[in-house]
Formats: C-alpha cells, structure tokens, sequence
C-alpha cells in the first residue's frame, strides 16, 4: 500500500466521520457582489425569434450582433430592429471584435469568418482565416490578434453536458494566424476544463483573462503562453463566456449556479457512467440552460412546487446570472433571474453604449438593461 | 392472519433484515441503555469467576449478597436523588451515624428490634431531610451542601465512636430477630438480598408509576418546564434527599446486624462506591435519567470487583484505583452518549433498499396512450387561495366537496361555485376522505390514524392502532401514515398504513428508503376491531373498493403498480397484479362511472430516479452528502390522472399540459359528469367536464365514492 492510498482511506474514514466538513463537498453562497436579486428579470427583451436560441451578442459600433445558431443578426440596440442577417454554412461558436467595423467569426469545425459591419446594419463577407476548430467557445482580438477559447477537443459546444459529466478537461486557448490561413492555430494554453470564456486583462495588455468553466474559475495567462495563474476562483457557478465591461472590469456570464446534487453526481463514479451511458442527456443531473418542465426532467426536494409556486431556494439547475469582475478576481456587483424564472442560462453578454446587453439562451430571447446599467 | 406483501419487491429473503436498521431500531430504545453495564457484570463474574478460587462458593454468596444489599440501598437512595437532578454525597456519613445509633439503641437502651430498626431508618431520613431542607429551600447547591454535611455527619460518628465503641464492645444482646434480618434467609434468600429486592421493587414501580416518580424525573430532566408545569420543585427536591437518607439508614442498620461494632471507619468512602455503581448502571449525572434496575446492575458489578479482588488477596487500593477508572470512563459516556443518541439513531435510521423494477414505459413514444394534453388545463378552481394541501377531495351525495388541509383541517365546499367551510380542526393533515352512508366523514390522517367527522364538525377517533407485531423493535401499534380509504357495502372499511417508519411530512424518505413499510389494514366497525390485512408492502397510497364489491385495488406508489386483494368470493385472500410497470407514482385510486377507474399519478418516474433506486448506495451517500432540499425525487411536478379499465388496461391519460395551476394530482372523484382533483401542495382544488352526462341516477353516484 503506497502513501496515496493510505491517504485516500484516511480520507473516507475522515468523510465517513465529519461529511460535511469534506474538502470538496462545500459550494461558496452567493455573496458580496453576487449577491442575488432579480434585476434580469426587470431587463426589458430586445430580440427574440420563434425557434432560434441567441447564443452571443457583441457590439459593434451602433450595432448588436447576436449569433444564433449558423445566423447572425444585426439588431439596433435602441429599437430591437433587425437591420441585416447573414447566414453561414456552420453554427457560429463565438464572435470576437474590435469594437468598431471588424468581427471575426469562429464557426464550429469550419473556418474563422471576417466581417464588416457598416453603418447602416449592413454586413460585408470578407475572406476565411486561420484553420478549422471544433469546439470554440469565445474569442477576443488583441492589438490586431485573435484569441479563440476551445471548450474541449473531444465534444463540441452543443455537448458541454457530456464533456462535464465525464469531467474533461482538454480545452485550449489557441492564436489564430489571420495572415496565413494555411498555418495551424498556434496553441497558448492547454489542459483546462473547458475553456468557457477569453477576454483582454484590460490592466495588462499582455495578459488573457480564460475561464475554466468545469473548475469554476478564472484564470489569468501570459499571450505567449507560459503557467496560469488564479484569479477568480472557488465560484458558486459555472463561469462562461467573457466581455469587456466598464473600466478595467469584465462581465462574466455564467451558465448555471452549482449545485450539491450535481457535484454529488461528479463524484459518483459509478451512477455518472450509467447515466452518461443510457440517459437522454436533457434528463441528466447536470445543470442545464433552462427547465422545460418536461416529464422526466429530474427533480429535487427544494424543487417541488408549493401553493403552485416554486420557492426561491430551489436548487438552482437552470440560472440566470451575470457578474461584473474587476481584474484581480473580485466582484463587483451581478445580475440575477429568481430561480424558477425563465430567463435562465446566460451565454453572452455586452456592453452597447451604456446599456448592457444580455444573450438569455435558456429564455431564447436578448435583454438590455433599461438606460444605464451601472446604477 | 395478516398476508405478506414482500414478494411484489421482486427481491430475495436477503433483502428483508438490514442490520443497521435493527441497530438504529435498537438503539432507540430505553432498555438498551442497560446493555453496555449488563455485558460489564456478566463480563466481570464470568472473569472472576475463572481467575478467583472460592468465587462461587455458597459462603461468598453470603458475603456477597450482605455487601450488595447494603450498597444497593444506598445506590437506589442515590439513584432517586440523581433523577431529581441532584447529588447526595453525606450518605456514607449517614450510614456511620445510624449504624451507631442502632447499636446504642439495641446493646445499651435495650429497646425491641422493630422500634430500633424504625427509629433507625427515621434518623436517617432526618438526616437526609437536612440536607433537601438546604437544598430546596434554602437553595443551596446540592454537591456543596452534601460534602459539608458529609463532614458535619462524619464528626458526629466520630464522636460517638469516641464515647460508645468501648462500651458497647462489652455489651452484649442476643435476640433472633435481630440476626435474623442481618444474616436470615428466606426461601434460601439472604435475609439483606429480599429486602434489598423488596426494596428496589417500591422504588421501581415509585420511579416508573406513580406520579410523585414521574414529577421527580421531570424536575430533573428540566427545572424550568416542571415549574412551568406547576410542580412544587422545593417539596419535590426535598423528599429526594429524605428518601435517600431513609435509605442510607436502612444500610447502616443492616451493618450494624451484621457487624455488631461501631467503628468510625464504618462507610468510609461509600459514596464514592455508590456513584461510581449507579453511574456505571446508565443513571445520568445529569438529572432526568436513570432506573432501579440499572443501579442493582451498577451495584453488583462494583460489589463483584471488590469482593473478587479481596479474594484475590489484592490490596484494597487497587480496588480504588479501578472504581476511578471506571467512574470516569462510563460518566463520559453517560455525557457522550446522553448528548449524541438521537444524532446517532438519527444517522443510520434511514437505510436504502432496492426493489426490483423494470425499465419504464416511454412517455415519449408518437401515439403512446401516455402523450401529453391539455385536458386537465383550465380547469376550474374550487377554494383558490384558501385551500392548503387539498390531498384527497370527496363530494358527498347532495353535492357537497371535502378536502382535507395541510394546517390539519377538514373543509367542506357547498358545490363547485360555493365559498369552503371550515368543517372541522382535526389536528392532522387528512389524506385520505370519504363518505360513509350516514354523512359522516371518514378520514385517514397523516400520524394519527382513521377518524370520524360528523356533518356538525364533531371528530371522534375510529381505529387508531392495531396489535403490535411482536418480532418486529420499533413499536407498529400505531397508525403512523394512514393514507386513503374505502368502504364496502357491508361497512367495513379498507384503509391504507404507508409507512410504519416515516411520518406524513418524510413520505419521501420512505421513497428513498425503498423498502416494503406499509400495510393494508382494515376497520370492522360491528367488532370495533383493526387488523392488519397485508405487510410488508411498498407505500400502499390509494386504495378502492371494486365495482362488484369483491375486491380492493391497492396503490403501490413505490412499486408504481396496482394490485387487486380479493375479500369475497373464491379468490378470498388472495393478491393478484392488476397494472404493473407504470410511468408514473399511482396515488389516489376511485371509481368511475362507466365501470372504469381513475388514478392519480402523483408524479413521474424519471431515467435519473429509476437509476438511483437501482443503487441504494448512491442513495445511501446523497442523503449523507447532500442537503436534504436537495435530495434527488422522481418528478412530483408534473401529475396526471389515468383511466384503467377492470381488467388493468390504461385507457387514457388526461394532463395539465401547461403545467400552470396543478403541479400535482393526488386524487380524483368523479361527480355527475366532473372530475374533481385535490393536490398534496396545491392551493385549490379543481374542476373539469369528463364526459356529458344523460340523467343523474345513482349510478353516477356511486362513482363518487359514497356506497
């Protein structure tokens, strides 16, 4: 018996006697700047379209892009008027920009797409960049650079549940080449359990701010690569993609809160591999975007509707949540839905003037914040 | 006789004992608490009894049983002052003392035995009496008072040793009842060991009967509730201490029988004997606890380990030393223990099981009788708003609708489109509600058992117990989760016991437990008698009378299948399967009006539930690991009520679509031409138009429930 497994029996006699009190076994409550309240739920919708799920939203210029599925949509922030769309070959995985005309747009295993955005809405194609990626997540362009989060390269975006629920962890933060397409993309980080989210270190021009969704973080990294290190961590959620926010800030979406259940599921080796195996995957325990009410939805005590009402403490599958982070991990203030609340399962979010613009995939529609947000 | 369910579980023999549960069953019993002491003394004679020489001989037995008798006494004096939440330490002290007195009174004043031994336990209860008049009335601390009298006594002993020891060492008296109560016997019973026994007796049944017992025994549990409650608290105290003086008394007359000497020596160090005996037996340091059953345990252990170490030719000290160690080893589990019982029987009271099930039907299937509609949206609300709970709805003959209340009410709504009266305050929340053929409504309610209400709101108790089964620990004689009920025609009533483990709030632990804990029981109004139909069945929920009268149906929620238990005609007795294998959890069962029958699917089975009841260790850890609000459920959101045909076909399944204002369908009643539903956490009841109806005959009628 070597010293890890004298370790690990320690360890369960220890569980066995003080369960809760088990390293991995706590979930930090939303405080300080995630403090919740239900300002998502006072958001005012700006778009929506039967059948389709807004999955990211960039501003650019006047504009709000918003990706949905294999289209995008140019949608006046004031009006929600749809000023042009453009449909592409694959889904649209994430949409980086300069802020002004540029949008390069990753497709799921197809090329990376550059765009104009003129000023009356109106999109021009431009040429195809860098190589194909299979799985990306978010993007960023860096002083003429572009930076593409890869969730894993084993699923694609659309199986997140499935590259959780079997705990991956090969995500990647990789450089595009935009001046030779023919060249591989150049890889800056790896490893990570699924890289969610990738965004500037507005404080450090040389640095990325990455999310490590499965590890409930954020991380910070050198461009050229290198070790990361900590910056947000032991989150209660499930951290995602990353904008630029006022300042030096940057807004996190985060796809669901964490729950006991799910964590619980994680280290139950045995019940995940079956139910990875011969479960449906929308009625799995693992968090989800939103809660159709389906019938064989999974159920938890706090879940059970009361007087028809389901209660606030809920255990939260389906969330929605926004957070400001400042640079250095702390948080600043957040946007919630009460649980329960259609308006579950934020995926993207921007800031377009002083407004701030939500993509709700969970409720299938965008939100923007009713003048400025930062009250 | 009873008929076992346990077969319908699909699982083996194996299944049926789980030793932690025994344990947690176990556990939770008084007497258990006995056990470790009574394991010590059969521990202690049996290690004595091989090492020593001379341990079991018939001279050592009446060692024994004098030295016994005379620290039991004082154990039992003690035992009571413990109980009331004190201590006596002045009674080795009082023993010297009487022990003296007796002598003079006997050797010197020459006064008959009777009159001494009287006078002698008198001093003794007078001396006990100082010390209660100090303690309850003058409020003094019991451990500071006691020592000092300890001292105060023991110079008075000592005095008179100074004065009397030599003179009464010449004297000399010789009188057969004198001896006879220091060294006779009766029926080959040393004279000290019957009174001894006589003596624990009174204070058993005193402790455990009368209600001066019961009153000490709450003063030292809690103070402030026996005063609250209107005790006399300084009477109460006092007379503790003044039967433990009497007591002390008793043991030093019987010392001075047997030894005929005073000495200042004599009871040196007795009350530290005595606290370490009842200690060891399970009387709790800390008021409130003990019996004198346990303190003779704790008595003869010490008195075996004294009287086996003298034997051994030990020195006496060594008996000292091991007295400590055991002293302070059981009163840190009598502090452990006191404190972590029910945290501990809590811990593993719960244990997972599993039944055998099969893979549920596809609700998803194109064209399954199991697809979603919106029959059941829309439908009218009765009581909005007012209603809490409605678990089980009911319209009687002239149109009136029951439903029971979460708050434990029984409303009574004059029609669809009246206002709810409160009917009754039942003090439970009714789960179950009919009608019988004089009006009277019969509910089964949650942790008490089957009632009566009168249509002037008077609630009586009809069957609220049964025999206990007697290889069963925990006691099943009450009806813990009576849930629904039906009448036959001859008037006996079937009503279902859903768990004889869990109370009405913790149904889902017993669908986490998944193990067979309820029964069918059924009520003969002619004999006033219970009895237990079935046992040992998985959460029976809604039960139905046939339409022909000859059988009951019984909703299995755990085993999600319905079985028909036939209780006339040739099949009697038997249990055959009516509909097995269904998607949903059946909770309510009734008649329709068409020969059919209506069932509520309380909620749904779902792939992630079916999984975890295949796993009863995965079970076992979430509710370790995981806060109970979430602990994993099958869907109790979404509901539906079925019709089956008699022969156990599904015919069609009519949903809330919408999900919008019935997230769960306990039960259902037909009436002319409407269902009613009622939902355990509902706020209102509902109404829908199931078919037109041609005429309002009786037939429909007895759709509704009333026979």
């Amino acid at each position: 018996m070597n010293l890890t497994a004298i370790r690990r029996q320690v360890r369960a006699v220890d569980d066995f006697l003080r369960p809760s009190r088990a390293e991995d076994r706590s979930i930090p409550v939303l405080d300080g700047g995630l403090s919740p309240n239900d300002a998502l739920d006072g958001f005012t919708p700006l778009w929506a379209e039967t059948g389709s799920e807004p999955d990211d939203v960039v501003a650019v210029g006047h504009w709000v892009l918003v990706s949905a599925d294999s289209r995008i949509h140019v949608v006046d922030p004031n009006s929600g008027a749809v000023a042009s769309t453009h449909t592409f070959d694959a889904p649209v995985g994430a949409m980086a920009t300069d802020g002004k005309t540029t949008v390069y747009v990753c497709q799921i295993s197809a090329p990376v797409q550059r765009l104009t955005v003129r000023t009356d809405g109106t999109l021009s194609v431009g040429e195809t960049v860098g190589g194909v990626l299979s799985c990306p997540t978010d993007a960023a362009l860096i002083g003429g650079r572009l930076f593409v989060s890869e969730g894993s390269q084993v699923h694609g975006p659309d199986e997140w549940r499935r590259d959780l629920m079997t705990k991956g962890h090969s995500g990647r933060v990789v450089e595009v080449t935009l001046a030779d397409s023919a060249s591989p993309p150049r890889v800056v980080f790896d490893g990570l359990a699924w890289a969610g989210g990738i965004e500037v270190d507005s404080t450090d021009s040389t640095s990325l701010l990455v999310t490590e969704t499965w590890r409930h973080r954020v991380v910070r990294g050198p461009i050229e690569g290198g070790p990361v290190v900590q910056v947000g961590a032991l989150l209660p959620g499930y951290p995602a993609r990353l904008a630029a926010g006022p300042g030096s800030e940057v807004l996190v979406s985060f796809l669901s809160l964490r729950t006991h259940l799910v964590e619980f599921v994680l280290r139950e080796d045995e019940y995940r591999a079956e139910m990875v195996n011969t479960i449906d995957p929308e009625y799995w325990i693992s968090p989800t975007l939103r809660l159709d009410g389906e019938r064989w939805e999974p159920l938890q005590i706090g879940s059970m509707k009361h007087l028809n009402v389901t209660k606030p403490w809920a255990p939260p599958r389906a969330y929605g949540l926004v957070a400001r982070m400042e640079s250095d991990g702390t948080f600043t203030g957040s946007w919630h839905a009460r649980v329960g609340s259609p308006r579950s399962g934020v995926t993207g979010v921007t800031v377009s003037g002083s407004r701030l613009v939500v993509a709700c995939r969970g409720g299938r529609l965008v939100l923007t914040s009713d003048g400025e947000f930062q009250a | 006789m009873s008929r076992d369910a346990y077969s319908l579980t699909g699982m083996g023999w194996g299944n049926r004992f789980s030793f932690q549960r025994t344990l947690a069953e176990l556990l939770g019993k008084r007497w258990m608490e006995a056990v470790v002491p009574a394991a010590l003394l059969i521990g202690v004679i049996a290690y004595f009894g091989l090492t020593t020489e001379g341990f079991f001989t018939s001279s050592n037995g009446q060692t024994m049983s004098q030295s016994v008798a005379e620290l039991g006494l004082v154990a039992l004096g003690m035992t009571i002052v413990l109980v009331g939440g004190g201590i006596d330490l002045s009674v080795g002290a009082v023993v010297a003392v009487v022990n003296s007195c007796a002598l003079i009174m006997y050797k010197q004043l020459e006064w008959p035995v009777l009159v001494v031994a009287v006078v002698s336990i008198g001093i003794g209860a007078a001396m006990g009496g100082v010390n209660g008049f100090l303690i309850a009335f003058l409020k003094t601390r019991p451990f500071i008072t006691t020592l000092v009298t300890l001292l105060a006594y023991r110079t008075i002993a000592e005095f008179i040793d100074e004065d009397y020891s030599s003179k009464l060492a010449l004297l000399s008296r010789f009188d057969d009842s004198w001896t006879f109560i220091g060294a006779g016997r009766i029926a080959g019973i040393a004279m000290p060991l019957v009174i001894l026994i006589v003596v624990a007796a009174v204070i058993h049944l005193l402790l455990s009967r009368s209600r001066w017992g019961w009153r000490v025994t709450a003063v030292g549990s809690s103070r402030t509730s026996a005063r609250r409650a209107g005790m006399n608290l300084a009477v109460i105290t006092a007379s503790t201490y003044v039967v433990s003086g009497a007591l002390a008394g008793a043991s030093g007359l019987l010392i001075a029988s047997r030894l005929e000497q005073t000495s200042a020596r004599t009871g040196q160090g007795l009350e530290f004997s005595v606290l370490t005996a009842v200690v060891l037996g399970g009387v709790s340091l800390a008021g409130g606890r003990g019996t004198a059953m346990r303190a003779l345990i704790g008595t003869l252990v010490v008195c075996v380990i004294s009287q086996g170490l003298i034997l051994q030719g030990k020195e006496r000290y060594l008996f000292q030393v091991v007295l400590a160690i055991i002293l302070l080893v059981f009163a840190a589990i009598d502090l452990k223990w006191g404190k972590n019982r029910g945290k501990a029987i809590q811990k593993i009271y719960l244990v997972p099981g599993r039944f055998k099930i099969e893979k549920s039907p596809d609700i998803y299937e194109p064209g399954s009788v199991w697809a979603l509609n919106d029959k059941l949206t829309g439908a009218q609300a009765i009581g909005r708003d007012v209603l809490d709970g409605p678990e089980d709805v009911v319209v009687d003959r002239h149109g009136n609708i029951y439903c029971g209340d979460r708050r434990g009410y029984l409303w009574r709504i004059p029609g669809a489109e009246g206002e709810p009266e409160l009917l009754a305050r039942v003090g439970g929340h009714p789960l179950g509600v009919a009608v019988d053929a004089d009006d009277n409504v019969l509910i089964c309610v949650a942790g008490m058992g089957m009632y009566q209400v009168s249509q002037t709101g008077a609630v009586s108790g009809v069957s609220t117990e049964v025999r206990r089964t007697w290889y069963r620990v925990n006691d099943d004689s009450a009806i813990r989760l009576a849930d629904d009920l039906d009448v036959t025609d001859d008037g006996i009533v079937y009503f279902s016991d859903a768990s004889t483990r869990f109370d009405g709030d913790e149904f889902f632990l017993d669908l986490i437990e998944s193990r067979p804990n309820g029964r069918l029981l059924s009520y003969d109004p002619s004999t006033g008698k219970t009895s237990v139909e079935l046992r040992n069945y998985a959460f029976p929920n809604g039960v139905c009378i046939s339409h022909d009268g000859q059988s009951v149906l019984i909703n299995s929620s755990n085993l999600y299948r319905i079985d028909r238990y036939w209780i006339k005609g040739p099949k009697k007795g038997q249990l055959e399967p009516f509909a097995v294998n269904l998607p949903g959890i059946p909770d309510n069962i009734n008649r329709a009006s068409d020969g059919t029958y209506w069932v509520a699917f309380a909620g749904m089975r779902t792939p992630s539930w079916d999984l975890a009841c295949k796993l009863p260790g995965f079970r076992r850890r979430m509710i370790k690991e995981v806060p109970t609000d979430e602990w994993l459920l099958p869907n109790l959101n979404t509901s539906c009520v079925i019709k089956v045909t008699e022969q156990g076909e599904v015919l069609e399944s009519l949903w809330d679509g919408q999900q919008r204002d019935h997230a769960v369908i306990t039960s259902m009643r037909e009436y002319d031409g409407y269902l009613y539903l009622g939902g355990l956490t509902n706020n209102r009841l509902g109404r829908v138009k199931v078919n037109e109806v041609e005429d309002h005959d009786s037939k429909q009628l007895e759709g509704a429930g009333q026979r």
